[in-house]
C-alpha cells in the first residue's frame, strides 16, 4: 500500500487556501506525526485525505487511485478514521460501538455475521480492551474510550488509520497507552497517520514528521531530521529545545524542553 | 495476540444465548398479555357482559366449523380486532419515538416535532367542521384529511429543512428541522383552536371522541388502511434496525466509516411519523409512549437499535394492550374513559422508577 500527496492545496475557499503544496508518501507499517500550531489546517488537511472535502489542487492517491474517485465504501475499506472526540448520544455496550465500525460492509437489511464478530473481537483484544467488552461506553475511562475508537477503527479492517489528536484531554498515563497501542499496529503493518500538539509523540513513535509552519512549506523526514530546536521554534514561536538523554536501559532518545526566561 | 476460533465461537455462542432468552422472554410475554387482553372475562365482575367469553375463542380458530353471522363470532372478530390495533398502535407509538430519538440523538425527541399530532388534530377538527355530527361516519374523509394534512406537513418541514440548510449541505440540519417543525406545529395548533373554538357544543364532544380514540372504528376500511400503513411503515424500519444505528452518527463520522446516511435517515423519519399518525388517528394522541419507552428499554437492554426496535414495538404495545383493558373494563362499569389518561398514569410513575434507578447507578 502506498498513500501519496501530490502539490496538495486544501481549505474551503481556492482564493484562500488553508494549507498548501503537501507532498508525502506512506506505505505499510509508516507512522506519520503531523505536527504544527492552532490553526494552521491538521485537521483540514485530514478532512482532505478522508475525502471529507476536496483538495483544492493537486492528489491524494492510494496505491495510484486518487482518492476521489473511490467510492465511501471503497475508501472506508482502504482508510479508517478516529476522530478526536466522540461522543454517542446513548450507552452503547462497547462491542456493541466496535461492531459499528463493520456497518459500512453491511447491506442495508444487514446483520452482523459471525465473521463480523470475529473481526471485532480481534480488534478488541489488539488494543487490549477485550476485558471490557460488556461496559457501557459512558462507564469506561478517557484512555480506554480512545482505545475502543481505535478498536472500532480497526474493526473497519483498513491498511490506514488517520488519528485527529488521538492523545488529546487524556491523562499521561493514558497517553502513554494510546501512543504504545500506536507503536504496535505499526509494527503489525498499519500505516497511522496522526496530528499531535507534543513533539515528544514523534520521537515515542520514531514516525515520520510532518512540520506545519503558518508562512512556510511544510517540512518532512524522519522525527530526527523535522524535530530540531530551529524547526520547533520556527513553527511554535517560542523557545523549543530538544535534548538527547540516556534511558537506564542504555538506549538514546530525544525529549523536547521548553526554555522559560522568568 | 491473535485470538483462537475456538476461544471466539464460546463467546459468540454465549452472547447469542443471553440475546435469544431475552427474546423468549419477550415475545412469550407479549403473547401471554395478548392471550390474556383476549380472554379476560369482563362479566367476572358480575357486571352484564358485553364481552365474549373465552369459549367462544374456538370460531376464530376454527372459521370453518362456526356460524360466520353468530354473535360469538362476530364479538369474537371485534375483540381480537380491538385488541390486534391496540398492540400495533402502542408498538408503533414506541417504535416511532425509538426513530425520532436516535435520528436527533435527543432522548426527548417525538414524531411529533415533524408535526404529526398537529397534523391529526387538524384533520380531526376540519372533519367535525364540515360534516358534523357525521363526522363518526365519514371515516374514510377523516383519513384522508388526517394523512393528508401531516403529509403536506411532514413534506415542508423537509423542504424547508433543506433549504435552511443551505445549498453547500446535502443533509438538512437537526435543529433546523425541529425548529421548523415545532412552527410549523404551532401554526397549525392556532388553526385548530380556531376551528374548535366554533364548533357546537355537541360537535366539539364528537371532536374530542375523535382525538381521544374512546370510539375505536372496526370497519374494514378502518382495519385494511390500519394495517396497511402499518406494514407500509414498520417493515423497512424492522428490515433496517440493526443499520438504524448509524442515524445517531455525525455526518463525518458516517462517511468514514463507509455510510450514506441522509436516505437512510429520510426513509426513518417517515416511516416514523407515518406509523405515529396512523396510531393516533386509530387509537387517539397518546405522545407519552413515544417518550417514555423508549427511553426505559434503553436503560434495560442497551442502546442497540436492533434491540430497542423489537423491545420498544413489544413493550409499547403490551401497555397499550392492558390500558385499552382496563378502559373498556371501566367503560363496563358505566364510565366512558379515554386510554390516554390510563397510558399517562401508568408511565408516570414507571419513568420516575427508571429515572431514579438510573440516578442510583450513576451514584
Amino acid at each position: 500500500m502506498k498513500l501519496e500527496l501530490r502539490d496538495v492545496s486544501c481549505g474551503y475557499d481556492k482564493a484562500k487556501p488553508v494549507i498548501k503544496d503537501i507532498n508525502l508518501t506512506l506505505k505499510d507499517g509508516d507512522v506519520c506525526c503531523i505536527l504544527g500550531p492552532n490553526g494552521v489546517g491538521k485537521t483540514t488537511l485530514f478532512k482532505s485525505i478522508l475525502n471529507l472535502i476536496p483538495p483544492l489542487s493537486g492528489q491524494i492517491c492510494i496505491d495510484g487511485k486518487s482518492v476521489s474517485s473511490l467510492s465511501r465504501r471503497n475508501l472506508s475499506d482502504q482508510m479508517a478514521y478516529v476522530a478526536q472526540a466522540h461522543i454517542p448520544a446513548f450507552p452503547y455496550q462497547v462491542r456493541e460501538i466496535v461492531m459499528m465500525g463493520r456497518m459500512g460492509k453491511l447491506h442495508l437489511a444487514g446483520q452482523p455475521t459471525r465473521r463480523d464478530y470475529e473481526v471485532c473481537e480481534q480488534a478488541l483484544e489488539d488494543v487490549g480492551i477485550r476485558h471490557l467488552r460488556d461496559k457501557v461506553y459512558t462507564e469506561i475511562s478517557g484512555g480506554e474510550r480512545q482505545l475502543l475508537m481505535i478498536a472500532r477503527a480497526l474493526a473497519q479492517s483498513p491498511r490506514i488509520l488517520v488519528m485527529d489528536e488521538p492523545t488529546a484531554n487524556l491523562d499521561y498515563g493514558n497517553m502513554v497507552i494510546v501512543i504504545e497501542c500506536i507503536r504496535i499496529l505499526a509494527e503489525k503493518g498499519l500505516c497511522i497517520i496522526f496530528t499531535s500538539h507534543t513533539p515528544d509523540h514523534a520521537f515515542m513513535t520514531k514516525a515520520k514528521t510532518a512540520l506545519l509552519f503558518r508562512n512556510e512549506p511544510m517540512v518532512f523526514g524522519t522525527c530526527d531530521e523535522v524535530v530540531t530546536n530551529r524547526n520547533l521554534q520556527n513553527a511554535y514561536k517560542t523557545d523549543i529545545q530538544v535534548l538527547e538523554i540516556m534511558t537506564p536501559d542504555g538506549e538514546t532518545t530525544k525529549v523536547i524542553h521548553p526554555r522559560f526566561h522568568r | 495476540m491473535k485470538l483462537q476460533n475456538e476461544e471466539i465461537r464460546l463467546t459468540w455462542q454465549s452472547d447469542k444465548r443471553k440475546e435469544r432468552q431475552n427474546l423468549t422472554l419477550l415475545f412469550g410475554g407479549t403473547i401471554l398479555v395478548f392471550l390474556f387482553c383476549m380472554c379476560f372475562k369482563f362479566d367476572a365482575f358480575r357486571y352484564e357482559s358485553k364481552f365474549v367469553p373465552v369459549d367462544n375463542f374456538k370460531s376464530l380458530l376454527l372459521p370453518h366449523l362456526s356460524d360466520k353471522g353468530s354473535i360469538e363470532y362476530l364479538g369474537a372478530v371485534a375483540r381480537l380486532r380491538v385488541t390486534l390495533v391496540s398492540f400495533i398502535s402502542g408498538g408503533a407509538l414506541a417504535l416511532g419515538g425509538a426513530i425520532f430519538q436516535t435520528a436527533y440523538r435527543n432522548p426527548m425527541a417525538s414524531p411529533n416535532i415533524l408535526g404529526a399530532t398537529s397534523g391529526v388534530s387538524l384533520g380531526n377538527v376540519l372533519a367535525v367542521s364540515m360534516f358534523s355530527l357525521s363526522a363518526l361516519q365519514h371515516i374514510e374523509l377523516r383519513y384522508i384529511l388526517c394523512y393528508g394534512i401531516t403529509f403536506i406537513c411532514l413534506i415542508v418541514v423537509f423542504l424547508l429543512g433543506k433549504l435552511a440548510g443551505g445549498k453547500k449541505s446535502k443533509n438538512s440540519s437537526v435543529l433546523e428541522m425541529v425548529m421548523i417543525g415545532s412552527i410549523i406545529s404551532q401554526g397549525l395548533g392556532t388553526f385548530t383552536m380556531y376551528l374548535m373554538y366554533n364548533l357546537e357544543e355537541e360537535e366539539r364532544l364528537v371532536y374530542q371522541q375523535l382525538t381521544l380514540g374512546i370510539n375505536m372504528q372496526s370497519s374494514f376500511v378502518s382495519m385494511a388502511l390500519f394495517f396497511s400503513v402499518m406494514a407500509i411503515s414498520i417493515i423497512p424500519v424492522v428490515i433496517m434496525r440493526y443499520r438504524l444505528n448509524s442515524l445517531g452518527f455525525e455526518s463525518e463520522e458516517a462517511q468514514s466509516l463507509g455510510l450514506y446516511t441522509s436516505a437512510t435517515r429520510t426513509v426513518a423519519q417517515f416511516c416514523g411519523v407515518l406509523m405515529v399518525t396512523a396510531s393516533m388517528i386509530h387509537c387517539g394522541q397518546i405522545g407519552m409512549i413515544s417518550l417514555v419507552i423508549p427511553y426505559a428499554v434503553r436503560n434495560i437492554v442497551g442502546a442497540d437499535f436492533k434491540k430497542v426496535c423489537v423491545f420498544s414495538f413489544c413493550l409499547g404495545g403490551i401497555l397499550m394492550m392492558l390500558c385499552r383493558l382496563v378502559s373498556t373494563l371501566i367503560g363496563v362499569l358505566g364510565e366512558a374513559i379515554s386510554v390516554i389518561p390510563i397510558v399517562n398514569i401508568v408511565l408516570m410513575p414507571a419513568f420516575a422508577i427508571v429515572l431514579a434507578k438510573r440516578n442510583r447507578e450513576v451514584i
